[in-house]
């Protein structure tokens, strides 16, 4: 429920008892004062009547009037208080019982003593309920209508700057490498929180752009000492006098030190792709590309046996880094040999929207959701790294391409659209 | 043969100093870019190695004083920056090669070998080792004047072992010369050692010596001596 009605609503739920109370109490009010004048009225009736009967004329006449009625009792009254009280009785005109107020008194004339009754129709209650209740409902309904439109009216104004602030939080995109400013408002609440937005997205910024520029630096600094171990080893083993047992020692280290090289030549290329350091964009065909770098592992497909099927769409193009094109392909291209089968096979698709590559290949042992995730690798092949799909995601990424893996019918389908 | 090392990483300088001594090369070291100015406008190297990140300069500017003075001399960068701006901007200056660190000292001696040949051999690309010679123009190999095909991959690696003969090569560099260093090279092992058994085949046919010899498992030595 939006915050705007979800107020609304609170209002409203507190309305209706305050409506109820009112209603009761208007209606009492009435009532009351609608009774004292009827009183009123009915006693100067009384006093009128009371006039009459003193010069003793006009008795009929005064007969003749439905609501008064004067009987002549004979005995002295004991008290000539008038008593009012209600009743209901039958209405000529209405044609239908209604309530009645009524006036007796005792009137004694020096030679005369009646029972006056005085009667006059009131407001029926009823119908003063049914007003009461018709203004009610009407008065909530224009209160619900009111709600209504002023929260359109503040959902569009005075929410706008909320509205802009959320939509601007929901498309913050972190690795995209952009500050966002959330804009100013009058409203004292939407401006601390854009305040404490800023703050907060400045802060995470920062860190994130500290710990990537991190991440590339500590690589890049592990270049020398790796460097200076590969080439030591190179000139050692040089030398003549080395037994096979310490050979074998120094391949060992040796073997170690390329794969860490390696690990760390691929994370820090990672990195300089997450820092967007290859942003020069040119139009790279993917056809030439792909004929270069099969070109370069052709004796191994041809070792391997492995029967190649190429479908490219003529002259397919695409913008985008030439180093990571070549990373893209390259990768791709050794994924589908490395994890190929003897006498297996490799299918190519390239057409101007996408690009779909399957192999053949032993079965899947980790979840294929998982397999863009970095250090993700089958058993077969320990000796990789497992950064080749992480560096194919992130260079999709990077380019706004979408990547999906699948394992169908046997085959590996790697497909990326552009 | 005077080359000239700008690195101001000492322990790399070093070892490039030595491998490349070892081959017969006169090999002086530069720390920094002052230094290395000072040097290339003193004496005149047949080849020059240059890393671009230096104290106190650029790399990029040592490669500019050298072309300044129309010199001769080969270049090549080395850099840890994988970074295509410094491999243009380096080339652009008139460089004639460029290496990305961490590199081997083969593939180094290999570069240095072939830009020292380029440039002394001035059209006369043929290349004379005890009974292979090599055209270097259209890529031909003859055994005893006997000519023998092979494949480009072959062709490579022949030319990889003969700038490194009488040095134990190792599979890993002989991988990454052979497939790029992009290229996971544990796979490569297999291939490589394919590779030299049909390259072995094909000269022992026509009577060479066998020169290709296995160091344990670490690699090859194409020996001549």
């Amino acid at each position: 429920m939006k915050l705007l009605n979800k107020i609304s609503l609170y209002y409203l739920l507190f309305a209706i008892p305050v409506m109820v109370a009112c209603s009761f109490i208007s209606y009492n009010m009435i009532f009351n004062e609608v009774i004292d004048n009827t009183d009123e009225r009915l006693t100067k009736d009384f006093e009128q009547v009371k006039e009459f009967l003193k010069c003793d004329t006009i008795i009929s006449h005064l007969s003749l009037n439905r609501e008064i009625t004067v009987i002549e009792t004979g005995e002295k009254p004991v008290s000539t208080t008038p008593a009012f009280s209600d009743t209901i009785m039958y209405d000529n005109y209405e044609e239908e019982m209604l309530p009645f107020r009524v006036l007796k008194a005792n009137f004694s004339t020096p030679h005369h003593d009646y029972l006056v009754i005085v009667g006059k129709v009131y407001l029926e209650s009823e119908d003063l309920v049914d007003g009461i209740v018709t203004s009610v409902v009407i008065m909530f309904v224009l209160l619900i209508a009111g709600f209504f439109v002023i929260n359109i009216f503040v959902a569009k104004r005075v929410m706008k700057p909320f509205n802009k602030t959320l939509s601007s939080l929901d498309n913050y995109d972190l690795s995209k490498a952009s500050e966002i400013k959330f804009e100013d408002s009058s409203t004292k609440e939407f401006k601390k929180l854009n305040d404490a937005l800023n703050k907060m997205t400045d802060k995470i910024f920062k860190d994130y752009q500290n710990q990537k520029q991190f991440a590339e630096n500590a690589s890049h600094e592990m270049q020398t000492p790796l460097a200076v171990i590969k080439n030591k080893i190179e000139l050692l083993i040089q030398s003549k006098s080395i037994s096979e047992v310490d050979m074998e020692m120094i391949q060992s280290i040796y073997n170690s030190a390329n794969k860490l090289s390696q690990l760390n030549k691929t994370l820090l290329l990672l990195a300089k792709i997450e820092n967007r350091q290859f942003a020069e964009v040119k139009e790279v065909n993917f056809e030439q590309l792909f004929e270069k770098t099969l070109n370069n592992y052709l004796d191994i497909i041809q070792q391997k046996q492995i029967s190649l099927t190429k479908h490219y769409n003529s002259d397919v193009s695409v913008k985008m880094n030439p180093i990571l094109a070549d990373v893209l392909i390259g990768n791709i291209i050794q994924n589908a040999i490395r994890h190929n089968i003897n006498g297996g096979t490799i299918e190519i698709n390239l057409t101007p929207k996408s690009l779909t590559v399957s192999n053949t290949g032993n079965d899947l042992k980790v979840n294929a959701d998982e397999m863009f995730q970095r250090f993700r690798k089958s058993e077969q092949s320990a000796d990789s790294v497992g950064l080749g799909m992480a560096l194919i995601k992130q260079v999709c990424d990077i380019n706004k391409f979408s990547i999906s893996y699948r394992f169908e019918n046997k085959l590996h389908i790697i497909t990326i659209n552009f | 043969m005077k080359i000239l090392i700008v690195e101001d990483e000492k322990e790399l300088a070093d070892s490039m100093k030595k491998y490349l001594e070892s081959e017969g090369y006169l090999c002086e070291v530069a720390g920094d870019y002052l230094k290395a100015s000072d040097k290339v406008s003193m004496y005149k190297y047949d080849c020059v190695i240059v890393d671009i990140t230096l104290p106190n300069g650029s790399g990029l500017d040592v490669i500019k004083e050298l072309k300044e003075n129309k010199s001769e001399t080969g270049v090549i960068i080395v850099s840890a920056k994988n970074s295509l701006d410094d491999k243009i901007k380096g080339l652009e200056l008139g460089s004639d090669d460029y290496l990305t660190k961490p590199f081997h000292l083969s593939e180094l001696n290999a570069r240095v070998k072939a830009i020292i040949r380029r440039k002394s051999f001035d059209g006369n690309n043929e290349m004379i080792l005890k009974e292979i010679k090599i055209d270097l123009t259209q890529r031909r190999v003859f055994v005893n004047e006997k000519e023998i095909t092979l494949t480009q991959k072959e062709y490579d690696l022949l030319m990889y072992f003969i700038a490194n003969k009488n040095k134990v090569v190792t599979k890993n560099s002989i991988a990454e010369h052979l497939w790029g260093d992009d290229s996971d090279q544990s796979d490569s092992f297999d291939f490589i050692y394919t590779h030299i058994k049909n390259l072995r085949k094909k000269l022992l046919d026509k009577a060479c010596e066998d020169y290709i010899t296995t160091i344990y498992g670490i690699g090859y030595n194409f020996k001549t001596q």
